[in-house]
This record gives C-alpha cells, structure tokens and sequence, in this order.
C-alpha cells in the first residue's frame, strides 16, 4: 500500500540520528571482500571485446568476421545488422522519433570510438585478439564536431533523419523579463564554457548477464545506478519486465551518475540469449573514456543580468547548448533539471531560459553528479561575482544582498519550484567565519602588496534533492510520468531481529547504514543488529533508483513509514494481549506497557514470538508475523508542468556556502591551495562521516572539474584524453585539506527533517575555485569564464 | 585491456639474454621494471613476440661508486637509488629528481637504466643523463660498446640501442671536486599533477670554487621542450664567462627561451613550455647558487 | 600460447599454477586464485587500484606480469586481516573515520598505506599525502583516508 511521506516529527533528541556509527559497509570493503560486478562468476560464463569505429563519422561498408571466428576460443561475433534486427532501439527521453541509439552501430559510424562489433570468447584476452582480426571497411563522411556549428542547418547531420542536429529548443520565460531589463539601471552579458568532463569512476561499467532457457529468465549483475534500468533492458530485448532480474546486490565502484550502461547491458543480453551462455563485458578504461558514451555536460551559457546600482539582481537571461554527442538519450535533461533552481539561492523575480540540445560526432553523454546543476551553478555564480566587481563590492557582499531571506521561506522560485526550507545568511556567516574571511582578505592583501598572485572565490549553491524526474515531462510534453517512488520492505523475524530489504544498488552512499539507523532510531535497537539486503528487482519495491541526492530523502522515509507501521501493529498485538486498548499502552524503550497502571508489560521478544507462533494470542483477523513493505512517491511530486513550463521540481533544498583563498604561482601558473572551508546544511544529518564523506568527494570531483579534467577531442574527431594519464583526475595532492561546518534547516517535508547531500560539493567548487582564480587576475585585468582553467589559461592571463 | 600473446624467458646471464633477444629477429623486448612497456603492452601498442626479463641476471643489481663516479646495473630500482647515501653523495642532481618520478609503486619497480633508455622527452632521468654526461654500456651479439649520451638519444623515442642490444648499465661520472668547491643542484618540475611527466623541467648543476667565487663547471638541462633532453650548452658558457654569476641567471633564462623550440600538444602550448622552462631554468640556477653557497657553511 | 609453471608464495600460503605469459599478476590473483580484493581501474599504471604488495613493496599489478613474480611473495588485501575476520588496525582505522565509500580504491590504499606506516610509523599528513598519491579515488576526496592512517598510525599500526 503507498501513502504519502509520513509526518514530520518534532525535534528531538535522537539516540542514533545524527550520532557517529562506522558505516556498516565499509568492513567487507577493507576486507577486500566487496562484490562487484567484474568478480562474479558463473559455469561456463564467456567475455565480450570490442571492435570500435576508427572514424568520427563513417559509413560502414564491409565487416569480414572470418578470421576471428576461425580463432581458438572465440565462440561467436555479433554486427550491428544482426543486433538491430532482433532487440528495439535503446529509450530516448527528447520527442525524436527517428533518431535511434543501438549498443552497435548500424551501417553508420557516428562517432570514433562508437562500438561496431562484438566478439563473445572464453577468455577476455582472446576476445580482444579476435577483435585485432576484424576488418572493417569504412567510407568517411563529414564530420560535426563544435555544438555551434551543429546548429548550422548546413552542417554535416549525424541522424539524417531528423530535420537538423538540433534535437531540442526551447526558450521558457517565467516573469516579465523584458519589463525587468528594461527598467534595469545596469546589465551585463557573458559567456561560460563548461568544458566536457565526467565524474569517472575507478570502476569502469561491467555487466554480467544470464538468459536460462529452463525458467525463460534474464538474469543481470551490472555496476548500475539508474533509473528504469530493468525496464529498458526489457523493452529492448522484448522481455516481459518480470522476466527480467537485475540484482541490486552488486557492490558499484563508484557512480556519482555516470553508471548507466543500457548498450553494455543490451549488448551482453541479446549475446547470452543468442549464443545460449552466460556473457560479462567489463569495458576496459580506452573502451569506457572513448565509447561508453559517459561523458557529461559540455555546454555554452549566454547569460545576461539586469541589475541595480547596489548589485540586486532583478532579472535574468541564460541561454545554454549542450553538445550530446552522437545519441541524446536521457542527457538533455540535464538541462531541464536546473530548472528547479535557476535562479540559484537569489531572489531574482524573473528568467528567460533558453535550452539547446545538439549532436555531433562524439561520444554520448550520461547523468553526472548534479545532472546539470554544476555547469549551471558555474555559469550563476560567476555572473555574480561580475556583478559584484561592476557595483564595487565583494563576493560575499553581493550574495548577502541578492539572497532569499530566512523568513521567505517555503519560497517559490519564477520557473515554479518551492525551495522548502533554508537560511542562508546564517550558512554563509558560518562559512565567513570558519574561513576567518576578514583575515583572508588581509593575507591575500598582503600578498599583492609583495607582487603574488592570490584570490578569494565564493559559492553559495543550492542542492536541490528527491529525484522528482518531472523535467522528462518538461522537456517531452508526450512524457506523463509523474511517479518517482521508491519502498522499503521491513521484517521482523520470530527471534526478533530485523531485517529490511531495499530495491536499489549502493556506489558508495551508504544506504545500509542509512536505513539500519532510521530503523534503530524508530524501533530503539542497536542498529548494528539489523540487516539491511538489497532485493532483486523483481523481489524489490518501486524505485527511481538512487539518483539525485535523493536516497535520504525517499528511501528514509519509506524506511520510517515501514517502521511505524510494523511499530504499531506489535503494540497492537502488546494490548490485545494485555487485555486493554491499544490507547492505553505504550513503547517504553523496546518493551510495551499499560499506561500509568500496573507493571504488565509485553517485552520485543515476546510480542515477536506471539506474532510468529501463538496465532492463539493474536486479535482476530490479524496477519500472522512482522513484515510490512511500503512505498512513497517523491514529497510534492504529483503535478505535471504548466503550459509555460513551470512546475515543482525537487522537494528539498540543502545550500553550500564555500570560500577559497588559493596563490597562484606568477611563473608556471600553477594553483596552490592556501584554505579551503565551508559551511554546508543538508537538514537533519543521519550519520555524520557519510554525510562529511560525500561533501568531500564532490568538493573533490569539484576541483577535477574547475582545473583539471577535459575529454579533447581532435580535428577529426577523435578522443586524444583516452588515458588516465591524460584525463587527470586529482590525486591526494591536488585536493587541499578542507575545513567544514554544518547547519541544519530540517525540511518540512520529510520524517526527520533530512534532506539530500550527494552532490552539492561538486555542484559549487568550481564556482569557487574559478571564482578564486578571477580574483586572483583582477589586477590583470584578465579573466577566465572557463572550466577547466588551466596553467596554460591562467599564465596567458597573467603575461 | 590485455597484452597481444607473447613468449616470456627470464635468463639468469647477460648472454642468455642477448643470445634470446637477437634470436627473436627483432622482435623482442627487453623488460625490467616494466613501468613504461607494461602499459603499452597492455593497450597491445608494443606487440612483441618475445618477452626478455633481465630481473634475474644478478649482476645487473647493483649500484657500484668507484673514484671515477658511479654506475648503476640495468635493474637498480629507482626507489632504492632515491635512499642511497651514494647516490646523494656522487649525483646529488638525481637525487633531486627522482621524487618527481610517478609515485611510491612506479619507483618501487621502474629502473633508472629503463627509464633513461626509453627516451621519453618529457621524463626526468633522460634530462639528468644529458646533464651529467652519462655514459650507456650497451651489449649485442656483436660485441659491447659504450654510447655517449649525447650520442645516444637521436630524436623523439629514438636511440642508439639496436633491436637485438640489452642496456647493461649506465655510468655517471662524477670526479672528485676541488678541495675548495662546493657544488649545488636543482630540479625543478612543472607538471599539471605531481607525479606526473614533466611538461617543462630544468636541472641545474653548478660547482663554485668558494675561495675564488668562480664557476668550475655548470650544467643546465631542460626536458619537455624538444625531442630528446635539451642539454644548453650556450647557457653554460655564459655562466662561465661571467664575472658575476648570479647577475647572468637571467640572461642565460632568456637565452634559453630563445634556444628551444618546444612543441604544442595537448597539455601545453608551445608558449607556454618556452615561457616556463625560461623561468623554471632561472630559478633552479638561484636554489642551484643557493646550495653551493650555503653547503659550505656545513661543511 | 606460451605458459609457464610458476610457484608463489600468496598471503604467506605457496601456490602453483601453469599461466600464460601474458596474464598480468592482477588478473592471476582474480582469475586464478579468486582473491578478488585486488581491482583493476585503468590497467596502464596509473590508478593504484591493483596495489600490491611484491616481495614486500607496493607495486601496480596490472603492470607486472604473473611469471614475473614466478618465486616471488606476494601480499594482497586479504592477506592484511590475520584470519580474514578480524580487522587489522589499519583496516579498522579505515572504518572508523570512514576513509572509503564504494571500497574499490579502498585495498590498494590499504596496501600502500600498510606500505607506509611500516617504513615511517608516525608519518605527517603531508607524508601521507606524498606516499598515497599513486592512489586515485573519486569518493573521498581524501581527507578521511589522512584521517583513518593518523589513526591507525597513533594507535601503533605499524609491525
């Protein structure tokens, strides 16, 4: 039965919400015993390599197999032909009928990289010598490789069968733009360049699939974290949904997104099917970084401000394309998300929003850490920070003024969204004083006046969370989704422990501990005692999987829902067998008792054993045991868009205050970090370690972004950052020690006041660094609006 | 990411390993550390059909100090030559850059000799090579033979190490100094992440003759700006020339800038490599000065 | 295909096996053995993720090839716990300040991190910093792998 989020508690004391816990998973991964997908095994399973596309853009003419069929060990090779003609294409999200994405190419190569054949052999060595003896005859066409030159109507098309390489536009306008600029003493226009990067895991995506003829089951192990993954397995391959079993108790090597291999998972399926044994594919790191199609935005924003003398913010203008690659999918929305915090954490009264999707002759792009609200931050908060030098005042200064008060609250934003709760004066003023702003100020001062180079940068990002996916509906007006849910599935056995089971894969979030401490917290156990399992998907509830800071939020609560509910029934069940009213007992720890009346009580134990074994004692018509699964939709979900585009995205808002002072060196350009802090509210903090973990790891990938990752691609379309050594990801050396302190505004919304937390330090870092950086050339009068800045950007601003 | 198939020995003797190699009819390869090969073999851009270990043969571990300077056989690892006390003593200038080389794991395996014989411009030991005049012992079927580095190094990943020939060891040489000179030494790196290869690195070696504040002998070097270590051998002249040292390290920095010719690619431009190693140069010549100095006050 | 007979000694227990001369040391430990602690992130030497221990130093075993280690020791993240139950301090450390989140970097930082407090048992932040930073991880950002090696170093790690 699915109810909506239980209500709000009052504030308490919590025993263990809050409260330090060793996170629950970290011990089978410091024994080396964690189970990812590349270490499971099955009798007689074979290995998958690939043969790739060496042209950006290419018809395929020939493909000769021969030789690598006649190779020892090789079982069978799959062209696109063969593929397509037997599973349906992969799910695009734009209305873009005629534009199909298909795990191998068809008779066109659309991007270098894109995978043309599939070998299937018993070893993976001999899979990849077998692919050395493919010959592939290609005839280049042109290729299309700058999103703004995709947008040119006489561009080389990369899908002939759409109108142009434009595969969405549309310009949204919430408020009265033109009035607002009109009437606006001063305004000012740039452009941002978010470079393309992604979130890259250690772990590149592996899958194992099983088709059993016996049962006509489809059972997958992937490195998953995405939503409906079962689901397009299916349709793809035409499988009724229940014939198909993902299993969630695959330990992921790190998402942050980008885990979303639906042509890895088709691939291996439609080959295990096909071929009648179990198949893995665990992409190598050339096949993952070229064409595992996971890179992540790669965006231009225009965006124009129209604002007073005194750097108040009235009006806004963002204009933003985004280079897909050759296969949209799900990626454009990533556009469409940061609708439902497009005015950042500012009281701007109106926007004008414009977004453009292009293909060109790359790789596709996948989900990352934010789903679009990094790059979209950057492109805010720098238009900030000019604003600020335009009026003479600081950073700090222009977003005190700008700043939606504490007393706004729930505060609904022009393009529709309420942020729920927040206070960000007092995070910033928080953040000011853990960075001991006024004393940066003086050693960055004092260094100018030595002739160094040092900045200040500042960020205040909101963390939208929940995973409310309505911007499908907003950018496909065909798409009427509104259900995001997720369960939770609590029982209690005939001893009395407890166990729950949750319907989703875990990368590293935690979500073990997270649910055994809510339960420990509502049942008052000790939550080391409790098991927490990830189900199939077909023995799991409904979810929206654990995307979009999200998991605290919905799968707290179904976890706290199930909680109460089985809570309720052993009081119950306590006061039938006392002989009284439900009304007159109570929980006194883990024991129910007669109110104010005699010490009858019925201990955990007890009313677990009446529940499982004395049908005798149980009030009529009740379900003998202790198990209950619930299900929530997404708090506030439930409405689709305006006809203007306007809607309640995301229910909780956390908000990130960041300052960095860093140096820069005058003759290599290099950055040195000199202090990193910042003041961060996520509501009610379930457990504190987790919580400080994922703000570090994004402020991590945060600073990959700003200064270090890009995916380059040549004249002619390749990938030249194909390598780790050429993809540079930061090390223990390039991520400073970082100084954090918490606020919480619990948000009205959910059980305990949480709200989300996994992506808002990648969200905001690069703001502030780059923003630091911008500071730092001021006096050069120079200026990067580019992520990443890299040594050999900043030098050319400094000579 | 899986090697093409390729045959492996691992020989206990110098001969077994030249007589393997050349019978390989070049195609074999030699492997020691394995820090460069290993990747591309991983990624089937080096697709020998034979494999020649040389971790075996004993007399190939061993670093050896003789009057004349040192020597290091061809699997000294590059972790054991950043402790040594004779490495500190009698090539000061390697011990400098050896931190610089990749991480704790590249330098446990990766070998000074592999590193200097691979030829990577952008690596740190080839450049300390070049400064040093060291000196390759190469051996092939046809005999052994000493190289000259300057003579070794032909151009970008090229030497003068036939297919069929095995590194045996490289020397240093490193004489004495006058009583009254003190020597100092600098390495300085420009890479986007430490550990990582250089995109401009300069090494300085400067021996001073306190008493009469003169220059015996300099040596200037830069990697990351042409194909092979650049050796600035104009650059040395004019310290030597100059009557006051330190005044010239910033003549000799723009000289040096005008003297290479560094390429663009994806992690710098030409510029910028040209900029940076002039400033790099420029401040390893000041720590180089520094430490000279400052070494005689302990001595 | 050219395979070789070759003896190791594994978490302290001798093994021997016949393998193909291109199997690297990594994949021997996976495939082979089934001692799959040991991960693979990039296998071109850069990542750390297949950190192990070779005649007692971290080296990549992506990057070393099994036969190469034909009479050689090799420890692996299974080997650090002394009955594959109980924590090591180290390990233990690591889970009290949650220095790991997915854990797929997580046992090649512990066999460089064991690498280090047995040369330098009370290192600096900095030290630490310099020894890890053949190690990537995307989850941490870090901080709390500095944090669980200060505690593992404070409570007397090293052997």
């Amino acid at each position: 039965m699915s109810v909506a989020s239980p209500p709000a508690t009052e504030p308490h004391a919590h025993r263990f919400i809050g409260k330090k816990r060793r996170p629950v998973e970290d011990r089978r991964f410091v024994l080396g015993r964690g189970r990812y997908a590349a270490d499971i095994t099955l009798p007689h399973l074979h290995h998958v390599a690939i043969v790739p596309s060496q042209y950006a853009h290419a018809r395929i003419t020939a493909i000769d197999v021969s030789e690598a069929l006649a190779l020892p060990g090789v079982l069978g090779v799959v062209t696109g032909a063969e593929l397509r003609a037997q599973t349906k294409p992969l799910r695009q999200y734009l209305d873009i009928p005629g534009v199909e994405w298909f795990p191998l190419a068809g008779d066109v190569a659309r991007y270098a990289g894109e995978w043309v054949v599939a070998i299937v052999a018993t070893e993976r060595a001999i899979a990849e010598d077998a692919a050395d003896l493919v010959v592939v005859s290609y005839d280049p066409l042109p290729a299309v490789l700058d999103p703004e030159a995709a947008m040119d109507p006489n561009s080389p098309p990369v899908h002939p069968s759409h109108p142009s390489n434009i595969m969405y536009q549309r310009t949204f306008v919430w408020g009265p733009v033109d009035a607002d600029f009109a009437a606006a003493p001063r305004r000012l226009k740039t452009r941002y360049r978010w470079h393309r990067s992604a979130t890259v895991p250690i772990e590149t995506f592996a899958v194992t699939a099983s088709w059993e003829p016996g049962t006509s089951m489809l059972d997958v192990w992937a490195s998953i974290q995405m939503p409906q993954f079962p689901e397009q397995i299916a349709e793809a391959l035409g499988l009724p949904l229940n014939g198909v079993r993902v299993h969630f108790d695959v330990d992921v090597g790190g998402s942050y997104g980008v885990k979303r291999g639906i042509k890895h998972a088709v691939l291996v399926s439609f080959l295990s099917r096909h071929f009648g044994v179990p198949v893995s594919f665990v992409e190598d790191r050339l096949e993952n970084m070229r064409g595992g199609d996971m890179h992540g935005p790669d965006r231009i924003f225009d965006i124009e401000a129209a604002y007073d003398d005194r750097g108040v913010v009235k009006s806004m203008k963002i204009r933003t394309i985004d280079d897909e690659g050759a296969y949209p999918g799900r990626s454009p929305l990533q556009m469409g998300k940061p609708v439902g915090a497009i005015v950042g954490a500012y009281a701007i009264a109106s926007v004008q929003y414009e977004a453009i999707a292009v293909t060109t002759n790359k790789t596709g792009q996948v989900a990352v850490r934010g789903f679009g609200q990094a790059p979209t931050n950057f492109a805010i908060e720098s238009t900030m920070d000019r604003v600020a030098r335009d009026v003479g005042i600081d950073a700090l200064e222009v977003r005190r003024r700008n700043f939606i008060a504490p007393e706004q609250f729930p505060y609904t934003i022009p393009s529709g969204t309420a942020y729920d709760s927040g206070d960000y004066p007092a995070v910033m003023a928080k953040a000011e004083a853990l960075a001991d702003f006024a004393g940066l100020q003086r050693w960055r001062d004092a260094a100018r006046a030595e002739g160094r180079v040092a900045g200040i940068g500042i960020a205040s990002c909101i963390e939208p969370g929940g995973g409310n996916a309505i911007f499908q509906a907003l950018f496909n007006d065909k798409d009427k989704t509104t259900t995001f849910p997720e369960g939770a599935q609590v029982k209690i056995d005939r001893t009395g422990t407890i166990s729950a089971q949750i319907g989703v894969a875990s990368s590293g979030q935690g979500h073990e501990t997270l649910v055994s401490t809510l339960l420990g917290e509502i049942f008052e156990v000790e939550p080391d005692g409790i098991r927490v399992i990830h189900a199939d998907s077909l023995a799991g509830l409904p979810s929206q999987s654990p995307v979009a800071s999200r998991m605290a939020i919905v799968l707290g609560d179904a976890t706290v829902g199930a909680a109460r509910r089985l809570k309720d029934k052993m009081l119950r069940i306590a006061a039938h067998d006392l002989g009284c009213a439900p009304e007159d007992c109570e929980w006194n720890g883990t024991t129910v008792r007669v109110r104010g009346g005699d010490a009858a009580e019925r201990t955990w134990l007890e009313i677990c054993r009446i529940a499982h074994l004395f049908y005798h004692r149980l009030a009529p018509g009740m379900e003998p045991g202790l198990q209950t699964q619930f299900v929530i939709e997404v708090p506030t979900g439930g409405t689709l868009p305006t006809a203007d585009g306007r809607v309640q995205m995301y229910p909780c808002h956390s908000f990130s205050a960041h300052v960095v002072a860093l140096e820069i060196d005058r003759g290599t350009g290099r950055v040195h970090f000199h202090k990193y802090a910042l003041a961060h509210d996520c509501g009610t903090v379930i457990n504190p370690d987790i919580v400080r973990g994922m703000v570090m790891g994004g402020i991590a990938h945060g600073i990959g972004a700003a200064l270090y990752e890009r995916f380059v691609y040549d004249d002619s379309g390749q990938l030249i950052t194909q390598t780790l050594a050429d993809y540079m990801m930061p090390t223990t050396h390039e991520v400073p020690h970082v100084d954090m302190v918490e606020h919480e505004t619990p948000s009205p919304f959910t059980s305990m006041g949480q709200k989300g937390v996994g992506e808002g330090g990648y969200m905001s870092t690069p703001a502030a660094v780059v923003g630091a950086i911008n500071d730092a050339l001021s006096p050069f009068g120079t200026r990067i609006d580019h992520a990443p800045a890299t040594p050999v950007d900043i030098l050319e601003c400094l000579q | 990411m899986k090697p093409v198939d390729f045959r492996y020995v691992r020989p206990l003797t110098v001969a077994d390993a030249i007589a393997a190699l050349s019978g390989a009819g070049g195609d074999g390869k030699i492997i020691a550390g394995g820090q460069s090969l290993g990747p591309m073999l991983n990624m089937r851009l080096a697709r020998p059909a034979l494999l020649v270990d040389v971790n075996a043969i004993p007399e190939f571990r061993n670093i050896d100090e003789t009057d004349d300077g040192i020597r290091f056989g061809a699997t000294v690892r590059q972790r054991e030559a950043e402790r040594s006390p004779i490495v500190a003593r009698r090539v000061p200038l390697m011990r400098d850059a050896l931190p610089h080389i990749g991480h704790t794991q590249t330098r446990n395996r990766g070998t000074i000799v592999g590193s200097i014989v691979h030829a990577d411009p952008s690596a740190e030991l080839p450049l300390v090579a070049a400064c040093l005049d060291a000196i390759v012992e190469v051996s092939g079927p046809g005999g052994s033979r000493d190289v000259t580095i300057a003579n070794f190094y032909l151009g970008y990943l090229a030497t003068d190490l036939a297919a069929d020939e095995v590194a045996l060891g490289v020397r240093f040489p490193a004489p004495a100094l006058p009583a009254d000179a003190r020597r100092g030494t600098a390495f300085l790196e420009m890479a986007r992440r430490e550990g990582d290869f250089a995109i401009v690195a300069a090494a300085v070696q400067i021996d001073v003759d306190l008493r009469a504040r003169r220059v015996i002998d300099v040596r200037l070097g830069l990697t990351g700006v042409a194909g092979a270590p650049f050796r600035f051998h104009a650059g040395e002249a004019m310290i030597r020339a100059a009557t006051d040292p330190p005044a010239a390290f910033a003549d000799v920095a723009r000289a040096a800038a005008a003297a290479i010719d560094p390429a663009s690619d994806l992690h710098a431009t030409a510029a910028y490599r040209r900029s940076v190693a002039a400033t790099l140069l420029e401040r390893a010549l000041d720590a180089a000065w520094l430490r000279a100095l400052v070494a005689d006050l302990h001595a | 295909m050219s395979r070789h007979a070759i003896t190791i000694v594994v978490n302290g227990k001798r093994t021997e096996r016949s393998v193909p001369a291109r199997r690297s040391l990594a994949d021997f430990l996976r495939d082979d053995l089934h001692l799959t602690g040991t991960h693979l992130g990039c296998e071109h030497g850069i990542c750390g993720a297949c950190t192990v221990h070779l005649d007692g130093v971290p080296v990549r075993s992506c990057i070393v090839y099994a036969v190469q280690a034909d009479g050689a020791e090799v420890t692996t993240v299974e080997g650090l716990s002394p009955d594959g139950t109980t924590l090591s301090p180290l390990q233990d450390a690591f889970v009290s300040c949650h220095g790991l989140q997915c854990g797929f970097c997580t046992p090649g930082m512990l066999m460089a991190a064991t690498a280090l407090l047995r040369e330098n048992p009370h290192p600096t932040d900095a030290e630490i910093r310099d020894e890890l930073g053949g190690n990537i991880c995307r989850c941490t950002g870090y901080q709390q792998i500095v944090e669980s090696v200060q505690l593992a170093a404070r409570d007397g790690a090293a052997r």
